[in-house]
Order: C-alpha cells, then sequence, then structure tokens
C-alpha cells in the first residue's frame, strides 16, 4: 500500500478550521504572505516547477494557463473562480467550502497575486448554499482581519472577492458559460478557439479573465508553502501527473467519501482506501459521469490523467468524482438516468445536444417501457455518432461518452434488457455488509 | 487601396491571365469576384486527427474514415482541381430559397466592400478552388465565393454568429496553436486564416449535415402543407437535399401551443422552431430592442417575448422574413398565398422619406405582402413595420372607385367623362372671369416626382398661375449633408427632438449600428436648448446633427448655423416618401422644376411648354388658404394631399376650401379635404403607378406597378394628362417615363 500524503486535508479534521482562528493558528494564510513578497513570475514559476494541473475536469497545465492573461494592474483582469460544481458524482469542492474556506480564499489570494489582479469572482453553484454561506463567512473574517480590501497587509494592493450564485444550470460549470452567467447573461456556451479568442485575452465584459477550479486555487496553498519543486515529488505515476487530488467516491464501495489520493496511486489501492468493493464490481466512472463507464479490469494501473484514458478507454480522470457499480446494477436504467440528466441540463443552444439528447432520452424511456427494438442500439449508437464533435461544448460530447462506453462494454446486456425487459446478474450476490 | 492588395490583385490577374483553360466553375460567380483558379494546395494531408480531436479508439467501426487521411493525393497542379471543378458543375445544384439567395449576395457585397476597402486579402482553398477573401471573412462567405453550397439555419451575414445550428459544417485544415490540423469544424463562426484548406462534401461533413437535419426534424411538426413559409423555407428545401429519406424518430414530437401571437403583426409557432435565433439576435442587434429572447432551457427552450409584454418593435415583421422555417409568420400574410402564386414586384416603400427598397408581392391583383429588398445605401435589407405592414389599405374596400361629383350638397357617382368635363368647364370659367392668379394647386409629398411635375405644368403651363405649394408646414429645404449609409460612420450622433424609431426608422437602424458595431455614441435630445450647441462646439466635424422637420423654421436655420461653425454635419430629415421630389418638381410658389429660380429656368421652360409663363409671384399655402377666404383665390386643385388635417393651422385651410367657389381633390379616399370638394377624383396606390420617389437624402428611386389600378381609379399623372387634353393643350405622355424625361429636360439637367 503506498503512503497517502495529506496536503490538502492536512488539517481537514480540525475542529473549528472552518475559522479564522482556527486556521491562522495552523499556519493559515503564511503562504499569502509568502506570495506578497514574490513576483507574479516567481509565483508562476513555482507552479510550473509544481505541474499542477487544472483540477477541474480538463487537467490543463495551470501555470500554462496563466501565462496568457496580461500581468498589468492598469489593465483590468479578473481572476474567476469555477465553483459550479454539477458533475455527478463529484463533491469535493463542496467539501472544501463547507470545511475549507479560507484554504480556498488564501488559493484565491495567492492566484490574485501571481496573474497581478485585484479582483476575483467564485461563481458557486445555486444548489449549494450552505458551502456558499461558509465561504461568505470566510470572506466577511478575512476581510476584517485584513487579508481583503484595500492596502492588504501593507502591501499597497487592494484585492477584492466576490461570490456569485448561479441559477442551477450544470452548463454554467463549463467555463464560457460560466462567464456568460456572470455577466447576467443566459448561461450558454460562446465560442473559444479556434473561433475567438481565449477567455485570457476576452472573457468576462471582454478582459482578460482567467477560470479556475476551486481545488486548483486551493492547492496553490501547500505548493507556495512547501516549493514546486518539493510538491512535484509527490506522485507514483505518470510524471505529468504530479501532486495528490481529491476523489468523490460513492457507489457500491463500503467507505465512500472525499480522500485526497496521491496521483499515480494504483486503482485497486484506491478502491482499498474507500473500503474495497461491495459485492464484485462490474463497472465504475473514473472521474464523473462525462468521463464514460470503465471495464472492470485491468486494476493495477496508476489511477492519474494519463492512466485513466490509457487503460479503460473513457476520457479520463475528469473531475475525479469516481462511482463504482457492482454487478447489481443494471446498466440500461444507469444509463438512462445519466442521459435524462444531460437532457435535462442542455442549454439548448446547438442543434445536435438540445434534439439528440432529447431523442436519446425518449428511447431509454421506450426501452424501459418495454418497447424497446433491437435496432435502438444502433441508434443510439449513431446518434451518439451524430453529437460527436459537433456539439458546440464539451457539455454534448460529455453526455454521449457515458451512453457510447455502456453500449461498448455491455451491448449484450442491452439486447437482452431489450428482449426480456429485464436484466439478471450474471451469479447471485451477497450484499456484503 | 493598400501596397500589399494592390500587389495580391496583381498577382490574381497574372494567375488568371497563365491560366489559359479556365474552369467552368468559375462562370456562375459574379464579375468582380477575384478568383484564382488553378492554383492547387499542396499543404493538405498531415495528421490524421479525426472530427474534432475525437481519439480514434472510440470511432464507430461503420463510421467513414478521416477526411484527410496521409497520403492522400493533392491538387498540386491546375489539372486536378479543374477536373474536380468540372465535376462539380456538372452536379445539380440545389435548389436554393430566395432567404438563401439573398444572404449569400449580402455576404459577396460585404466581401467586394471589404476587398476594396485594403483590408489584407487571404487566399483560401475550397474543394480545389482557390479564392481570395478579405482577412476576417468567415469560412462559409469563402466557401460562397467558391461556389460551394454550405447548409445552413442560424447563419445571416448581418449578425454576429453563433455557430447554434451546426449544419454548416465542413473539414478544415486550419492552424491553431502553432499546428495544422484537420476538423470537422462549423463554417460560419470561424474566420479564414492564409492559406486555410476547406472541404466541404466529403462523407464526414455529409455525415454530420445528415445528423444535423435529421435532428431539426425529429420534432418538427412537418406540417409545410398549411405552412405559410412552404416553398420558400430553407429547411423545406434542405430536408430534400440532407438528411435520411425516412425519419428513424418514431416517438412522440415535443409539443407547444401553436399560433401564438406576439403582436397585432407576428404569430409564433413554437413547435416549427429551430431555436436558430436569428430573431432573438435580430432585435438585439439590429433593431436594438431586444424584445424577443428564449425562455426556459435544452430541449423546451423557446422563442418568446418577456412576460406581460408585446412584440412591439417597429422592426417586428423582419424577424419574419430572416426565419428560417415558418415559426414566426405574419398575421397579415397569414395564408394569404402561396409563394408559387405570388409575382412580386421591385418597388420603393411609400410611408416615409428613407426610400426603403421592398418588393410589393401580389397575388390576383391584391397585394398580400410587402417584403424588403437589399439596398445596401440605404435599408441594407430591413423594412420597418409600418412599411411592411402599414400599406394594406391599398386593399381597403374603403378606395374610391370613381369619380364623385357634388351636387345639391351630396356626393354622387359620375363617369371621368363627366368629372372631367365639369373641372375643365369650371376652371375655363373662374379663369376667363377672374384670371389665372384665381386658381391655385397644392401639391403632395406623396405622389411622384412626375405626378408633381406635371400638376405644375398643368397649373403653370396650361392655366398660367403660380400659386403652388406642398408644404402643410413650413420648413427649410436643406439637403442632408451626408448620406443615410455615411451616418453610421460617425463618432457622436445627435438627434433632437424626435423617435427616431418611428419617425426615420431606418436612419435608426444606422444610427444603432453606429453604436453598437462602431461604439459611436448617441445622443437624444428633446429640443436644441437641452445643450446641442455646447456638445457639438467639443466634438465638431466628427458629429452629425439629425433633425426633424416639425421644428421651428428659426430653430433650424440657427442649428444650421453652428453646424456650419462647428464643422459638424447637418442632416434635416424630411417626412414622406417624396418629400424632395415635390419641391424638385417645381411645386413651389417661386421655382421652377429642378428648384431653378424663375430666372435661372424660365426660358428653357417656356420653350419646352410653349407657353409664356406668368409673371405675378406665387402665393404659398398659407396665402393660398387666406386669399381663398378673402375671396380671392376662387379654385384650389389639391392633388393627393389632406390639408384640412394636416395643414399646420388646420382651420385656416378649411376656411379657405370651404370659401373656395371651386375644389378639386385627387385622393385614394375620401378625405377630409375632399368633404370641402366639388370634384373627387380616385387616385391611384404607388403599388398601381410607375413612378419616381426621392427620399429624404436626394435620390432618385422608381416605383413600379405591381397590379391594376383598383376600381375606376387612375395614377394621379394619368388623371392630369388627361386633364390637361381636356384643357386643350397636346399631351405628349404615353408613360411616367415620358414625364420624367420631360422632368429631366425642364430642370435643366
Amino acid at each position: 500500500m503506498q503512503e497517502q500524503p495529506q496536503v490538502l486535508y492536512k488539517n481537514r479534521y480540525v475542529p473549528g478550521i472552518n475559522t479564522l482562528e482556527v486556521y491562522l493558528q495552523h499556519g493559515g494564510y503564511e503562504s499569502f504572505r509568502k506570495a506578497l513578497t514574490m513576483t507574479p513570475d516567481a509565483i508562476i514559476d513555482e507552479v510550473k516547477a509544481s505541474g499542477l494541473r487544472g483540477r477541474g475536469g480538463a487537467g490543463f497545465p495551470t501555470s500554462v494557463k496563466w501565462v496568457a492573461v496580461p500581468k498589468n494592474r492598469d489593465q483590468e483582469h479578473f481572476l474567476i473562480i469555477n465553483a459550479d460544481e454539477g458533475e455527478p458524482g463529484t463533491a469535493k469542492d463542496r467539501d472544501l467550502m463547507n470545511a475549507l474556506p479560507h484554504l480556498m480564499i488564501e488559493g484565491c489570494l495567492c492566484s490574485l497575486m501571481a496573474l497581478n489582479a485585484s479582483k476575483c469572482y467564485i461563481y458557486i453553484r445555486g444548489e449549494y448554499i450552505e458551502p456558499w454561506k461558509s465561504v461568505q463567512k470566510a470572506i466577511n473574517e478575512a476581510r476584517k482581519a485584513g487579508f481583503i480590501g484595500k492596502n492588504v497587509l501593507g502591501s499597497g494592493l487592494d484585492f477584492e472577492i466576490y461570490t456569485h450564485l448561479g441559477a442551477g444550470a450544470y452548463e454554467c460549470g463549463e467555463e464560457s458559460a460560466l462567464m456568460s452567467s456572470l455577466m447576467g447573461e443566459r448561461g450558454m456556451p460562446r465560442m473559444k478557439p479556434p473561433y475567438a479568442p481565449l477567455p485570457q485575452v476576452k472573457g468576462v465584459w471582454d478582459k482578460p479573465s482567467v477560470v479556475n477550479n476551486v481545488e486548483t486555487v486551493s492547492t496553490l496553498v501547500p505548493i507556495l508553502a512547501m516549493g514546486g519543486a518539493e510538491y512535484t515529488k509527490i506522485g507514483y505515476g505518470s510524471p505529468r501527473s504530479r501532486g495528490t487530488k481529491l476523489f468523490s467516491i460513492s457507489g457500491h464501495v463500503n467507505k465512500p467519501g472525499i480522500y485526497e489520493i496521491v496521483l499515480g496511486t494504483p486503482f485497486n489501492e484506491v478502491l482499498e482506501i474507500a473500503g474495497g468493493v461491495k459485492g464484485k464490481l462490474k463497472t465504475y466512472i473514473p472521474g464523473g459521469s462525462s468521463m464514460g463507464f470503465a471495464p472492470p479490469t485491468p486494476m493495477d494501473y496508476p489511477f492519474d490523467y494519463e492512466g485513466i484514458p490509457q487503460n479503460t478507454k473513457t476520457l479520463g480522470l475528469g473531475s475525479g468524482g469516481l462511482i463504482v457499480f457492482n454487478d447489481t446494477v443494471p446498466i440500461v436504467p444507469l444509463a438512462a438516468r445519466l442521459t435524462h440528466f444531460y437532457h435535462h441540463e442542455s442549454c439548448g443552444k446547438c442543434t445536435p445536444c438540445r434534439e439528440g439528447l432529447n431523442w436519446m432520452a425518449k428511447i431509454y424511456d421506450r426501452i424501459l417501457a418495454g418497447a424497446g427494438r433491437e435496432s435502438d442500439v444502433d441508434l443510439l449508437w449513431d446518434i451518439c455518432d451524430n453529437i460527436r464533435g459537433k456539439s458546440f461544448c464539451p457539455l454534448g460530447e460529455g453526455a454521449i461518452w457515458p451512453v457510447m462506453t455502456s453500449l461498448t462494454l455491455f451491448r449484450d446486456e442491452y439486447l437482452q434488457y431489450i428482449r426480456t425487459g429485464t436484466y439478471t446478474p450474471p451469479v447471485a450476490v451477497t450484499t456484503a455488509g | 487601396m493598400s501596397e500589399e492588395s494592390k500587389k495580391s490583385a496583381e498577382k490574381t490577374a497574372n494567375t488568371q491571365a497563365a491560366n489559359p483553360n479556365p474552369s467552368p466553375a468559375s462562370t456562375p460567380h459574379e464579375a468582380g469576384s477575384q478568383q484564382v483558379i488553378g492554383e492547387g494546395s499542396a499543404k493538405l494531408g498531415n495528421a490524421p486527427v479525426g472530427a474534432s480531436g475525437v481519439p480514434v479508439s472510440m470511432q464507430s467501426p461503420t463510421a467513414p474514415a478521416s477526411p484527410a487521411a496521409p497520403g492522400t493525393p493533392t491538387s498540386a497542379t491546375g489539372s486536378p482541381s479543374a477536373e474536380k471543378a468540372a465535376e462539380k458543375a456538372s452536379e445539380t445544384p440545389r435548389d436554393k430559397t430566395d432567404i438563401e439567395k439573398k444572404d449569400s449576395a449580402t455576404s459577396e457585397a460585404k466581401a467586394q466592400a471589404a476587398a476594396t476597402s485594403g483590408v489584407e486579402m487571404f487566399t483560401v482553398t475550397v474543394d480545389g478552388l482557390s479564392v481570395e477573401v478579405p482577412k476576417g471573412t468567415a469560412v462559409i462567405e469563402a466557401c460562397f465565393r467558391a461556389g460551394a453550397d454550405v447548409p445552413y439555419f442560424c447563419y445571416h451575414p448581418r449578425l454576429e454568429s453563433v455557430g447554434a445550428c451546426r449544419m454548416c459544417v465542413a473539414a478544415v485544415e486550419l492552424e491553431q496553436f502553432g499546428a495544422r490540423r484537420t476538423a470537422i469544424m462549423t463554417t460560419c463562426n470561424l474566420q479564414v486564416q492564409n492559406g486555410m484548406v476547406v472541404k466541404t462534401g466529403t462523407p464526414d461533413v455529409k455525415k454530420a449535415q445528415n445528423g444535423i437535419l435529421e435532428f431539426l426534424l425529429a420534432n418538427h411538426p412537418l406540417d409545410c402543407p398549411i405552412c405559410d413559409r412552404g416553398g420558400e423555407c430553407p429547411l423545406q428545401n434542405m430536408t430534400i437535399a440532407y438528411g435520411p429519406p425516412t425519419s428513424r424518430f418514431i416517438e412522440e414530437k415535443r409539443h407547444f401551443p401553436k399560433a401564438v401571437p406576439l403582436s397585432d403583426f407576428v404569430i409564433l409557432d413554437r413547435e416549427r422552431c429551430i431555436q436558430c435565433m436569428r430573431c432573438t439576435r435580430f432585435t438585439d442587434e439590429i433593431a436594438g430592442d431586444g424584445q424577443l429572447d428564449l425562455l426556459d432551457r435544452g430541449a423546451e427552450s423557446k422563442i418568446a417575448v418577456f412576460s406581460d409584454t408585446k412584440f412591439t418593435s417597429n422592426f417586428s415583421g423582419n424577424t419574419i422574413e430572416i426565419c428560417p422555417v415558418g415559426a414566426l409568420t405574419s398575421r397579415t400574410y397569414r395564408f394569404a398565398g402561396r409563394p408559387w402564386e405570388i409575382k412580386s414586384v421591385d418597388s420603393i416603400c411609400a410611408e416615409c422619406g428613407n426610400g426603403c427598397n421592398i418588393a410589393v408581392q401580389h397575388r390576383m391583383g391584391e397585394v398580400v405582402r410587402i417584403n424588403g429588398r437589399t439596398n445596401e445605401d440605404i435599408n441594407e435589407e430591413w423594412t420597418c413595420d409600418r412599411g411592411k405592414f402599414g400599406q394594406y389599405y391599398i386593399n381597403s374596400d374603403k378606395r374610391l372607385s370613381s369619380p364623385l361629383i357634388r351636387r345639391e350638397g351630396r356626393f354622387v357617382e359620375s363617369t371621368w367623362e363627366e368629372a372631367f368635363g365639369m373641372i375643365a368647364d369650371r376652371l375655363s370659367q373662374i379663369k376667363a372671369q377672374y384670371g389665372a392668379g384665381s386658381i391655385a394647386g397644392i401639391g403632395s409629398t406623396r405622389c411622384t416626382l412626375e405626378e408633381n411635375y406635371l400638376l405644375g405644368r398643368v397649373m403653370r403651363g396650361v392655366i398660367g398661375t403660380n400659386h403652388l405649394d406642398h408644404q402643410m408646414s413650413s420648413y427649410p429645404l436643406l439637403p442632408m449633408q451626408t448620406t443615410i449609409a455615411e451616418i453610421e460612420n460617425f463618432k457622436t450622433i445627435v438627434s433632437v427632438g424626435m423617435e427616431l424609431q418611428r419617425e426615420q426608422p431606418i436612419v435608426y437602424l444606422r444610427v444603432y449600428k453606429a453604436k453598437r458595431r462602431k461604439g459611436a455614441n448617441w445622443i437624444e435630445v428633446a429640443s436644441l436648448d437641452s445643450g446641442v450647441e455646447a456638445i457639438l462646439r467639443q466634438v465638431g466635424a466628427e458629429a452629425v446633427l439629425l433633425l426633424p422637420h416639425h421644428l421651428q423654421a428659426s430653430e433650424l436655420e440657427r442649428a444650421f448655423a453652428f453646424c456650419q461653425e462647428t464643422g459638424t454635419k447637418f442632416n434635416l430629415l424630411l417626412p414622406d416618401a417624396n418629400s424632395w421630389g415635390a419641391p424638385t418638381a417645381g411645386i413651389l410658389p417661386n421655382a421652377l422644376p429642378g428648384m431653378r429660380p424663375f430666372a435661372d429656368g424660365r426660358a428653357d421652360v417656356e420653350r419646352m411648354w410653349g407657353v409664356k409663363l406668368s409673371d405675378a409671384p406665387g402665393k404659398a399655402a398659407g396665402d393660398i388658404f387666406a386669399s381663398a377666404a378673402k375671396g380671392e383665390i376662387k379654385a384650389i386643385y389639391v392633388m393627393g394631399n389632406d390639408p384640412a388635417k394636416e395643414f399646420a393651422d388646420p382651420s385656416q385651410a378649411r376656411r379657405g376650401l370651404e370659401s373656395a367657389a371651386f375644389v378639386v381633390v385627387q385622393d385614394l379616399f375620401l378625405s377630409d379635404t375632399a368633404q370641402f370638394a366639388d370634384v373627387v377624383l380616385p387616385s391611384s396606390s404607388f403599388a398601381e403607378k410607375d413612378g419616381t420617389f426621392v427620399n429624404i437624402e436626394g435620390r432618385e428611386q422608381k416605383i413600379k406597378q405591381a397590379i391594376a389600378p383598383r376600381g375606376n381609379s387612375r395614377p394621379d399623372w394619368r388623371i392630369l394628362a388627361d386633364l390637361m387634353a381636356r384643357l386643350g393643350t397636346p399631351v405628349p405622355y404615353f408613360s411616367a417615363r415620358d414625364i420624367y424625361r420631360e422632368y429631366r429636360r425642364a430642370s435643366g439637367a
């Protein structure tokens, strides 16, 4: 069993860590004080050395994202925190905001230093009332203590952090839709390269903007504390997947929960950390439902940005929402449920996502109602194929992935379900615990 | 033209000269579209990247191979592309709707305008043909230039692209982050790169387009037989060219309430809507009122007005025209005809002075619809609702259908013969008894240039009076100092004392365009006293001042004076379709055709008309009515005007008309003025005659007859010509065109 150093969660279970007082007792805001003494380039160099990649889902190197932003304070630019955590199976940002709001705010302040920006917007999912209250309370405390506001800690620099509650749209977790929503427009995605400039060039209110995930900016705090070179030593797999990551592990495991796990830890050890699988592993979703279903073998590959797509044919690590299913789970209703989710959340801007998912949801409903046809399997595949690569934003792409992977892995089960209207587990299973 | 573009133009010319065998595919293009034939690209065939970077491992076993497989032979010399072009030419082109033809013409005009403005030119290869397009052009527009058929729904050349419908995909080889890659990409929102290679008809592209069309039809009601759009519907035509022949969609379609009235003019059918957002973008970007938007989300999203409001925009009708399906239909045109039964005549709107180019569409002798027509200098392609929905009076049952003669205080229908006889007798008698100076004529800013000219000739040349006027309120005739199109180039636009959207709708669209697209500052003020002078002193020549005719004449002259001081352009915006045509035709007390003073034009006019003009000074409208009230003027001849209602002081006009011994009125309806008439002559609407309107800029534009004159009515010019003959002067006109020629000579042109 590999050692699991806790970097983000070091103080997660310290009572009262969500208050400024306790947070300061445990070395809180030391990274920010350090950042205040550094130049933006020096901070970005540390981040580059750490190999930090975006923890929201796409895994884009954070330092590369930051380099594109103009660092001139005269030219207004923004840091936007994507706290619109909506990916099915993912709850890590909720936990960070509830339990460690000051860690995130310190991360925001460090990022603002790195970007030489003064304004940060935290876009929080509308359903996350409790996390929002927690973050807002922490912001108020930090402001009182002089970490936010004018002339912070005598540095002569101003920092402002605002929270914004979304109205409950999964689509607004997509960065360009998030920016539209933040500006008060419909939460619909906007054009990106090669169609339009990057948000770092033209973002909210046409000003340079960087959108980072809650976990990404929070990770900045330990990185600055220990140094990028030290951080990059953490990790068991690929040289491009360094450090730790929060995984929301749910489904048929004995101890579901949120765990900080070193990237590259073998997948079977990840399952062990969560108490092992209940029953026989049928399939799992490695990083939030948009990544698709993975086959039960192999089990001993490094669970990180590179290891997952190479070994499972899914899209990858994603947001770290690992959902485990044992063989009591029928795949058709499961894929149907996920399709309904995406159909409900499609913003309606582009034809394939709006109409294709609507159609797929209707086909699944028909199959579940016992009126399925064997040709529906190929039809579902072809609809997915007509959506793939044609939708405006990744929502459509993410929606078809669980369906396509389920069709690839469980084609026979689909056919059986359509013929018999039911799913029979391969062997009788006694559910442990 | 910049040095660079000159060079590139030369290069193009050379390449064309060097190619003795231009491909037949070049023929359908407009002259002037710069095309390089036979210059195939040798840069194709790099990475085997699937559509939008999808890992190849996930490609369906049945999916066709990636379009740009490595090692694909490419057209490095002239011959393969010529072959390709020949192959293309042999394909039967898809039947395109008028909407699509209009769009591609607009995009071509845009490219031409950009090309002459010295923008850098890029070479793009589309299906083996190289075309030169200005930097910033959308790929779809480059495809149009190359003659490639790219289907689309949401793209519109005058709206910002959204990339919503996903129909316009093509296989595009482009450079991104320093690497070249080929991917299936939407072309409406992608800008061209120099050396970009586009393929429109690859199997992958076809598959994508077939898929999109199937998606769009899945929930579309397919009620084409009862849909107004049927026959001119892009979705209908596209269905013939793309998508599977039968639907694989067997579920229940989405249902919404049908035929939801959004306003008095526009009806929305949400089931037919394909959510292309053309209408919402129009209201947002062009009309600037943003009255339409999407409601709800995903598959449930629908076009709507905001709660408890109506689609009151003065430009709502345009959304009907740009709708690529039958979702937005016109309440006036609804079920009134099918596109193939309709004849369309190019004409000019008669409602205001902007002079929008319109198409008058008629069926079985009735005008059923008025659509916008493209004129980049005036209305681009838009119309206002007044122009679109306000002209159905043409079909009104209240129109006069035969001449009326007052007998014992009541109007009695008569023949033209009888009416002309009476007019000729009474006018001759009054002239003999009281002199020609006892007769006056009132022209109209709503009749054509020719008709006003002819009224002038009858009054001055046949009867011999100079009492002629057209203005119902007195305003100085100061020409606009810019064109309508030039307004969009000013940094500051000040409009005074008018609701621009309603009074000068098309000028408003330019102003809004300047504000929205070019960041101009539009300042609306109630009166000239609201600090206008101070503003103009700051901005000077970078500003344009827009004024309505209904300000005090002294105010207008004051504004004119300080505009001359500050260098600000002064634009007096006149109200009616022919506000400039009436004075230039010579319907002024002291000016001849071409607004020439007597001293200047007298000799010409006397020679042409073969008469001696009267020396007595003419009276303006106010004086005419005052003199009539005093009994000095005995007869008033009113053509197409309604002073009893519209004169600045209607009671003064009424007193004059009441006192006059003999009043003749030519009009479409029994107007207030006609109530005072002894003879009322039924005239024809603008749709029933030919002629010329001169718009606020002084631009002459031709109206054309679409339908036969209603009932027994006659065009005003025909009435005057008949009267002229009756009064004993030979009539040299067979058409409005003949009158126009004479007008040109009389005005010294």
